[in-house]
């Protein structure tokens, strides 16, 4: 299979959801712990393809903002910043293969600060010109990329209330940065920019052509808006000591990425955050808690990511054969790597 | 032919198989559908209206060109000529509709698959090399690391033993619930259950299922429905049209009939049997093209051998209910195994099993067999001839006593694989084993 990446299912998945609407509804879960005593966790939840159920097992500790851990576990942004990365390599590869294009390197360096930026470093049979317009597409029918560019409404719920709010309210800035790189198929590293040892690995569910290598796109996305949230609520001045519980959920309808039809949606859709408290101890009156989950809100940065637009500046290393010394200056994040 | 060279009119190509790639600008413009098979130009294709009896014979078969053989021919070979099909499928990934290595592919295997796939009613089917080697590759290929999988207490040894000792390390987590109690198996389910494997008639009790209330509960947690129909074969039950997702069989017993291979057979949605197939191909557990030939052949028959066994099967047990020997008989239509309150009236038999208890415990039951003369005392079942054994020290031999009185395998039980033979000589056999006077 050209790039390992199986054309032929894939094209059987664009005519099954214009046969099958219901097919085309993909539902991603995860859910994120920060406990007292255990630190901040996430893992992902089952997810519903279609009519299919993919249950996999993947938890991993995180490292809450701002603070730098031995361990080098990510931040809840380097999860989101991995699950933006990866879906748009994983656009690429994928609409390149249907293409007939051939890939040896696809690097991608990616930044989140003032707004997202990337940087792209990519190798293949194809001409320029063939690769800038294949990047126009992924830019266009990417999912997670196209939910950073759009304002995705969020709805956080918590016991007996839901938790409007609006997009002027966060204060959340945080710098972060990964490196991507494709493997094989839908297979995906990213590399943290502070330890070596800081690798996450991305795979789509053997399902939909993986082979359970590691959460998708979507599930690492939702685990850092998870696990922001719940670093957030357990993060602040006089909340006493509980275990905070948030389940993150959204659909992906996967015709807009595959344009088998083009009036369906491309970014997240139906994202909602759900909060609670670990049930062994005691919730603190709605009042409170409100207030600590509109903080706790404000606080976020992947939550805002998805609230609010954002201009992804996109920068090319290469586009096929080898980089010029003028486009490694040009790319800030690999050229560190 | 030379390299790269298309052979003449491409007819070994599966039906529906296209050129995936090529001038696409994006993945709506790509052309391959799933479709039902693989089978080609050559293979019969059957409309599903028709009997099993008329299916049984002519569904599937390969109708060589060359030759005008009636019959498919066996496609002995390990390896095909390679064309530029052949690498447009290793290209998009879609081989499985090319004749290329016979662990993917072969025609011998297209044509017993497509025969078993009508009479299952089913889009597409893969035979695998053993009864085992279909239930592994369904459980591996259709679950996750981190699923969990529910079956039955007392789901086949083999079967039992894949998921009890294999499963933990997979990562995938079973429970084992009674099938026949909805509610246990509605708590048993949870947010991560992904597959549920029962059987439609169990070994060796012959409990039932209710399988619409079960693919009922299975389709609201968005998980898969597994159901082992090697008991009733689809003669006498078509799982798939009452809400199954997925049918798997032992074709060593009914499906082939002779106890004269091993094989075994999934029927189902093309979505999934696709992927079983690659988990099969992975295994390796594809059947060889003589097998996949007595497996045809054996097929052929199904219809009127069912229709003896289920015949036979009645009249043994309802021989055995009046027998002052006999502790208790369990067959569907004795009334003594406990089951769903579901109507019989749809099934034509149920096959040929019947278990039956023998005062005087394990012993015996023991010299009961010994003194049978038509039925042989082995294991398996199906097959034309008669078979007795007993589970106590071969399927269920791991089980302690109490484990297996625990699932209701007591002292003295005896299964009894009824086959075509005269049920009159059948049931005298029994009566002397028994020591009785002639029931006949």
């Amino acid at each position: 299979m050209r790039n390992s990446f199986n054309t032929a299912s894939f094209s059987e998945v664009v005519h099954e959801t214009r046969t099958d609407p219901a097919e085309a509804h993909y539902r991603y879960g995860a859910e994120a712990e920060c406990s007292p005593t255990r630190g901040l966790t996430a893992r992902v939840r089952p997810a519903i393809l279609g009519t299919v159920k993919s249950a996999r097992r993947f938890e991993r500790p995180v490292a809450p903002p701002g603070v730098v851990v031995p361990t080098g576990e990510p931040t809840p942004m380097e999860l989101a910043l991995t699950g933006i990365g990866s879906c748009t390599l994983k656009t690429l590869i994928g609409g390149g293969s249907a293409r007939g294009v051939e890939f040896e390197t696809v690097r991608l360096g990616i930044e989140h600060g003032d707004g997202v930026g990337y940087a792209l470093d990519i190798e293949s049979d194809a001409s320029p010109e063939l690769v800038r317009e294949l990047i126009t597409q992924v830019e266009t029918y990417s999912p997670n990329h196209r939910t950073v560019v759009e304002a995705i409404p969020v709805t956080v719920r918590f016991p007996r209330a839901a938790l409007q709010f609006s997009a002027a309210e966060f204060s959340a800035e945080e710098t972060a940065m990964r490196r991507l790189r494709w493997i094989s198929g839908t297979q995906f590293v990213s590399e943290g920019a502070r330890d070596s040892a800081d690798v996450l690995r991305v795979d789509q569910p053997k399902q939909l052509a993986g082979v359970d290598w590691g959460p998708n796109p979507q599930e690492y996305l939702l685990m850092g808006m998870a696990a922001d949230l719940a670093n957030a609520l357990a993060d602040q001045a006089g909340v006493p000591p509980l275990t905070w519980r948030v389940r993150a959920d959204a659909r992906v309808d996967v015709r807009g990425l595959l344009q088998a039809d083009p009036a369906a949606p491309i970014p997240l859709q139906d994202v909602r955050c759900t909060v609670s408290v670990l049930s062994a101890e005691s919730e603190p009156a709605e009042a409170a808690l409100r207030t600590i989950v509109q903080e706790a809100i404000r606080r976020c940065a992947v939550i805002r990511l998805f609230a609010q637009p954002h201009r992804i500046a996109v920068s090319q290393l290469r586009l096929s054969g080898l980089a010029s010394e003028e486009d490694r200056s040009a790319g800030p994040v690999l050229a560190r790597g | 032919m030379h390299k790269g060279e298309s052979l003449p009119g491409n007819k070994r190509v599966a039906l529906g198989f296209d050129k995936t790639g090529g001038e696409t600008k994006w993945f709506d413009e790509l052309e391959r559908k799933r479709s039902r098979g693989p089978v080609t130009e050559q293979n019969r294709l059957m409309s599903r209206t028709l009997s099993p009896e008329t299916l049984a014979v002519h569904a599937g078969t390969y109708e060589d060109p060359v030759t005008g053989s009636v019959g498919t021919p066996i496609f002995q070979t390990s390896t095909f000529l390679l064309d530029e099909l052949s690498y447009q499928a290793f290209d998009d990934g879609s081989f499985r509709d090319v004749p290329i290595y016979t662990r993917y592919g072969n025609p011998s295997q297209w044509a017993v698959q497509e025969k078993i796939a009508t009479l299952e009613n089913a889009e597409s089917a893969v035979v695998t090399s053993s009864g085992m080697s279909a239930i592994a590759a369904t459980v591996y290929g259709l679950t996750n690391a981190g699923s969990h999988i529910i079956s039955a207490h007392d789901v086949y040894g083999g079967t039992y033993n894949l998921l009890r000792e294999d499963m933990p390390s997979a990562g995938r987590e079973v429970s084992f619930v009674d099938p026949t109690d909805l509610a246990s198996v509605a708590a048993a389910i949870r947010p991560e259950t992904q597959l549920l494997f029962f059987e439609t008639l169990t070994n060796p009790l012959l409990k039932m299922i209710d399988l619409p209330a079960l693919a009922k509960l299975v389709a609201d947690a968005d998980a898969l429905l597994v159901v082992d129909n090697t008991f009733l074969s689809p003669v006498n039950a078509r799982p798939l049209e009452h809400g199954a997702t997925v049918v798997v069989h032992s074709a060593t017993k009914y499906l082939s009939g002779h106890s004269d291979l091993t094989a075994g057979a999934i029927a189902g949605p093309r979505k999934f049997l696709d992927r079983i197939w690659s988990q099969t191909m992975r295994f390796g557990g594809t059947l060889e093209p003589f097998s996949c030939f007595l497996l045809e052949r054996g097929l052929k028959t199904l219809a009127i051998r069912i229709a003896a066994q289920n015949r036979n099967a009645e009249k043994v047990a309802r021989f055995l209910s009046g027998h002052p020997a006999v502790h208790r008989v369990l067959h569907p239509t004795c009334g003594t195994v406990p089951r769903p309150p579901i109507d019989l009236s749809g099934y034509p038999g149920f096959g040929g099993m019947v278990s039956f208890e023998v005062a005087g415990g394990d012993a015996a039951a023991l010299a009961v067999m010994g003194r049978l003369e038509i039925p042989y005392v082995a294991t398996s079942l199906g097959g034309v001839e008669s078979l007795v054994s007993m589970p106590f020290n071969t399927s269920h031999s791991s089980l302690t006593a109490r484990q297996r009185s625990a699932i209701g395998i007591n002292p003295g039980l005896i299964r009894f694989s009824a086959g075509i033979e005269n049920a009159g000589d059948l049931i005298r056999d029994l009566a002397q084993a028994l020591g009785s006077p002639d029931g006949a």
